[in-house]
């Protein structure tokens, strides 16, 4: 009869209803996460050198701690890697995650016994709120796929160390293991393209129900898929694919080629999972935002992006946010973290409950003449023009161009990778330059004030950003390709692989 | 005829607020004595407890008979009335015309027997039917079943079940 299914809509009925307590209680839960952190960190080596043992609000919190990057919090944080106990955190972390940083090489986050369980709460109750809202829950008894990191762990002064994806691997509950792909086996291998296409090989006649992972590598899966299949849809190879789980990058440049791969319009679920924590899902369908887990060991903190690199910029908790604005993500966990900027930017899309939409990367930018231009505002001007001209945008890249040959006016230089190219380029780029300058008055200004020229598209040659992540070492995992830089080492790459056509 | 039924016990853990000791919730679930079973599967994690038996000598690929008994650990307050339509409501989905019969339910003491019967499925036309006993006790919700590959539970099943339960 299925009784997972049955159960499965049972444990969904629960879960709400302790998610209706977050969304009720939301700052209640924070206040208390706030106490319970520093109680628990204040003999720590962190914790006596913040004197946490005097912070009794959060007041004094923010004159005890500042907010710091990973490069500045690395002194204590390599002292966690050395196996030193009781530095960030009580004892030992579980794990490090390791996970690859712009600037500061490979990076490991700690992940403790505490914080482990919040990872993986979050990913099941992502599953059983869309359960219980929708009342689909027959691909628990299917086959799912989570395209993953390796999930062998090096060990590091006693302390099993790996990629976060690879590190989760080893909490999938009992009752998924018999439906899960791929094999151990496969997910073992390191190599990003030999993996894929081992998983295709294991997956093609199998009746996948579930696939979760980030869109860009989803979307490598399922073009090797339809290769091996004789250009068939993806519904026609897994005709009971019903839910793409997806995260790490927003979605909605990859949405229209995905559905085309598809074949139809999947429910999907958006996770904004990060070593440092699980900080929000999408527990609604029809709701705009991803709930933010108030109550999972994260205390979080607010600096409004634009006064990000100031030297004393505004510092609130979640009682003091407001809507629509961009702030940088502050966070405090149970693994040992404090005041450390994520370096992701969120907007509040709802406060009752709390809800957010991740709107790019603090250090993701283009402020080449002050614009400060964002990666939320590239993705939806291109791709909102991309939608009414039914062009097909693969992936993409946007740098300043601050000195142009022959004396021309400086420009933002959008290197674009078409699945379906616009029939007028020129065009094309004018229009998502009209559409920039809507969403971004500070640029709407230099161009009518002739600082700057008007957007320049470069078609980029199939496959380019495969290609480039490849030489990068970057293929598959977590990687991600920047939508922004302020600098050109991306465009720079990425010139020689212009079409010239 | 309670001796010709084998008693299950399903163990959970229920914290005791004084002195740190545990309370042992023991719930007691007769099955057929005609059947020497044995445990099949038995996975607990921070959300679940859930056992399944089923005979000595088959499989979980070729079963006749099998038992499963699951805690939902904490889940309190879902009410008979949704917890059987769960059930049906996921029966339906996939069998063709399948029959829901409430033995016995009692809200206020938080517990239902009934049977989902199942003549075939809408992938498969082997009948499977199943026996239900959903209690909520003070470490969460029980749901146990014994599922036959018939049409229909044996009124003997049920009888002994609403008797010694």
């Amino acid at each position: 009869m299925g009784l997972k299914v049955a159960l499965s809509k049972i444990f969904a009925w629960y879960v709400n209803k302790q998610l209706n307590t977050i969304r009720q209680n939301a700052e209640a839960l924070q206040q208390k996460t706030f106490s319970n952190l520093i109680y628990n960190a204040k003999n720590t080596v962190f914790g006596a050198d913040h004197n946490f043992a005097g912070i009794e609000s959060y007041e004094d919190f923010k004159k005890q701690v500042p907010v710091r990057d990973y490069e500045e919090l690395r002194p204590y944080i390599d002292r966690v890697v050395n196996g030193e106990p009781n530095v960030m955190w009580p004892g030992k972390p579980a794990y490090l995650a390791k996970t690859s940083g712009t600037t500061s090489g490979v990076k490991y986050i700690p992940i403790s016994a505490e914080s482990m369980p919040e990872h993986i709460k979050a990913a099941r109750n992502a599953l059983l709120s869309y359960i219980h809202e929708t009342g689909k829950a027959d691909f628990v008894d299917g086959k799912m796929i989570f395209l993953q990191g390796s999930p062998i762990l090096d060990e590091k002064h006693g302390v099993q160390t790996g990629r976060l994806s690879g590190i989760v691997a080893h909490h999938v509950p009992a009752y998924l293991q018999k439906n899960r792909l791929p094999s151990y086996e496969t997910n073992c291998i390191d190599d990003w393209e030999e993996k894929i296409d081992a998983i295709v090989q294991e997956t093609a006649k199998e009746d996948m129900q579930l696939i979760s992972g980030i869109p860009p590598w989803c979307q490598m899966y399922f073009d090797r898929l339809s290769a091996v299949s004789g250009g068939k849809k993806i519904k026609d190879i897994f005709p009971n694919f019903k839910l793409y789980v997806h995260g790490g990058v927003n979605y909605e440049p990859y949405r229209a080629r995905m559905e085309e791969s598809i074949g139809f319009k999947i429910d999907s679920i958006e996770t904004y999972p990060a070593s440092e924590g699980f900080i929000a899902f999408q527990d609604s369908q029809k709701e705009k935002g991803l709930l933010l887990m108030v109550d999972a060991g994260i205390f979080y903190e607010f600096i409004p992006s634009d006064e990000y690199f100031n030297d004393n910029p505004t510092r609130i908790n979640l009682k003091d946010v407001e809507l629509d604005k961009n702030y940088a993500l502050i966070m405090n966990t149970s693994a040992g973290l404090w005041g450390y900027s994520l370096g992701d930017t969120i907007k509040f899309v709802s406060k009752n409950p709390y809800k957010i939409v991740v709107s790019g990367r603090i250090k993701h930018y283009i402020s080449a003449f002050g614009e400060h231009v964002i990666g939320e505002e590239v993705e939806q001007s291109l791709m909102g023009v991309a939608t009414e001209e039914g062009v097909d945008v693969i992936e993409f890249t946007v740098a300043p161009q601050v000195a142009p040959a022959n004396n021309l006016l400086p420009y933002h230089e959008w290197f674009i990778e078409f699945g379906k190219e616009p029939k007028n380029l020129e065009a094309f780029a004018l229009k998502v330059d009209k559409a920039l300058q809507q969403k971004n008055i500070y640029y709407f200004d230099l161009i009518v004030g002739n600082i700057l020229q008007p957007l320049i598209v470069r078609s980029l040659k199939k496959d380019t950003f495969i290609n480039y992540m490849r030489s990068q070492g970057k293929l598959g995992g977590q990687n991600k390709v920047p939508r922004l830089s302020n600098d050109r080492k991306i465009a720079n790459e990425l010139t020689t692989y212009i079409s010239l056509k | 005829m309670r001796k010709a039924f084998y008693i299950l016990g399903l163990l959970a853990l229920v914290s005791s607020s004084l002195f740190a000791q545990q309370k042992v919730e023991k719930l007691t679930f007769p099955l057929p004595a005609e059947y020497k079973f044995k445990v099949g599967s038995d996975q607990e994690n921070a959300q679940t407890h859930f056992i399944e038996m089923i005979p000595q000598n088959e499989t979980f690929d070729n079963w006749s008979i099998i038992f499963s008994s699951t805690l939902a650990k904490g889940v309190k307050g879902l009410g008979m009335d949704k917890a059987v339509d769960y059930m049906y409501t996921t029966a339906k989905n996939t069998a063709i015309d399948p029959k829901l019969t409430i033995i016995e339910k009692n809200e206020s003491g938080h517990w239902a027997l009934f049977t989902i019967e199942t003549a075939k499925y809408k992938v498969s036309p082997k009948p499977e039917s199943q026996l239900f006993y959903v209690i909520e006790g003070s470490s969460g919700l029980f749901i146990n079943s014994i599922a036959l590959k018939q049409k229909k539970i044996p009124c003997r099943i049920c009888n002994e079940m609403e008797r010694d339960i």
